[in-house]
């Protein structure tokens, strides 16, 4: 029977993975169709080849700090991981329905930390994990900002010398399909090693591995194969939003956006800190809007995100603490 | 006003803000954000002014008319 339990909630966590692909995969590929330069059907295939490959670039650090830094290990059982996923998956197709890029890892946390709070009280929370996470929820978008604008500003001075803005977009326009893939490659790292971590830690909670455990290289291939299917499938309420209703954006905007966010994901990966792809890709598209001018960035539709980020952990929490409930009930 | 500076200083400030909550090991990226951002205000606002400031001819030419 528990054999049954772990194989269907590692079926949950892949599952969980599979909607992170669906509902991200706008972030990857958002500035490549609304600049035009790749169909969404193509644009969709190339993001879920790099979400891939991700894993023979980057470790899986990640993945050790949800299994291991965001609750005590005696808290963790098939029912708390099980109530965790369902929350944050609740919440991803809630702001999905809404067409809001709301952050499934943030989700993911929330759900987490709401059902082992549920069955063990407070103090199963690690505050220094929680602390490692919580800060960069704000820093990682601020970085985007900083690196878009940067990048921005450092391109557009380069350039200059062009007189004719169409002949500088041409010329970025193929160069956006390896910011992109960069893009991809970051989020399939940063989001994939997320579940990668949900099963490690289903797999310890079971005890077929060690508390000290690597991740077996099954689970990584399967969160990778995961991700990459659910990008695959594609999200396109979101793609609306982030590839035009934030800031309009040129190829070359799409390029420094997109290597500004590559940049941020790269790092935060190898250092082992799970941060949201939506946030990041977001910060860098104002990041490249505000290089013009501030008013080039459309600050209802940039605040209605910020609202579903604040949303995002007490709410995924919340239905992730009375799935708990539930399942210990029956 | 240059409200692009003013962002900029609001992110610095916020980034500063989350300097005792963040682990010892990682605060060295809130103490460069700020660096950075604060640097950003400073370069948003030169180049507010210079893009405001009236062109020597042009107050010239009014001067002359007047």
């Amino acid at each position: 029977m528990e054999t049954f339990a772990l194989v269907f909630v590692v079926a949950v966590a892949l599952g969980f993975d599979f909607v992170n692909g669906f509902h991200d995969s706008a972030n990857s590929i958002a500035t490549v169709v609304s600049t035009r330069v790749l169909s969404p059907r193509l644009a969709v295939l190339w993001a879920a080849v790099f979400n891939f490959v991700a894993f023979l670039v980057f470790g899986t650090a990640v993945a050790s700090t949800i299994a291991k830094d965001v609750v005590t290990q005696e808290v963790l059982s098939i029912g708390v991981i099980f109530a965790g996923l369902i929350g944050a998956i609740a919440w991803n197709l809630i702001t999905f329905w809404f067409g809001l890029p709301s952050s499934s890892s943030h989700a993911l946390v929330g759900g987490m930390a709401g059902a082992a709070v549920a069955k063990g009280g407070g103090h199963v929370l690690l505050l220094t994990g929680l602390r490692k996470i919580g800060v960069f929820i704000v820093l990682a978008p601020l970085i985007g900002v900083a690196l878009g604008f940067i990048l921005m500003i450092v391109t557009l001075w380069s350039a200059h010398r062009t007189k004719k803005v169409e002949r500088l977009n041409r010329r970025f326009r193929h160069a956006q399909l390896v910011s992109a893939a960069a893009y991809s490659l970051g989020h399939g790292a940063n989001d994939a090693q997320k579940t990668m971590g949900i099963i490690l830690a289903l797999l310890i909670a079971g005890g077929h591995v060690r508390p000290t455990g690597e991740v077996p290289l099954w689970v990584v291939l399967c969160a990778h194969s995961a991700i990459a299917l659910g990008t695959l499938t594609g999200g396109w309420r979101i793609v609306k939003t982030m590839g035009s209703k934030i800031t309009r954006l040129q190829p070359v905007g799409g390029v420094c956006a997109e290597t500004a966010g590559a940049v941020t994901l790269f790092a935060a990966s190898h250092a082992g800190i799970p941060v949201s792809t939506t946030h990041t890709i977001a910060g860098s598209i104002v990041g490249v809007g505000s290089a013009r001018r501030l008013s080039a960035v459309r600050w209802e539709v940039a605040g209605r995100v910020v609202w579903a980020w604040i949303l995002t952990i007490p709410a995924a929490a919340a239905v992730a603490a009375a799935t708990y409930g539930l399942v210990a009930a029956l | 006003m240059d409200r692009r500076a003013i962002f900029f200083l609001a992110a610095a400030a916020m980034s500063a803000a989350l300097w005792p909550l963040a682990t010892p090991d990682k605060r060295w990226v809130n103490v460069w954000l700020s660096v950075t951002y604060v640097v950003l205000a400073l370069a948003s606002f030169a180049d507010f002014v210079s893009l405001h400031r009236p062109a020597k001819g042009a107050a010239k030419r009014s001067d002359d008319t007047a």
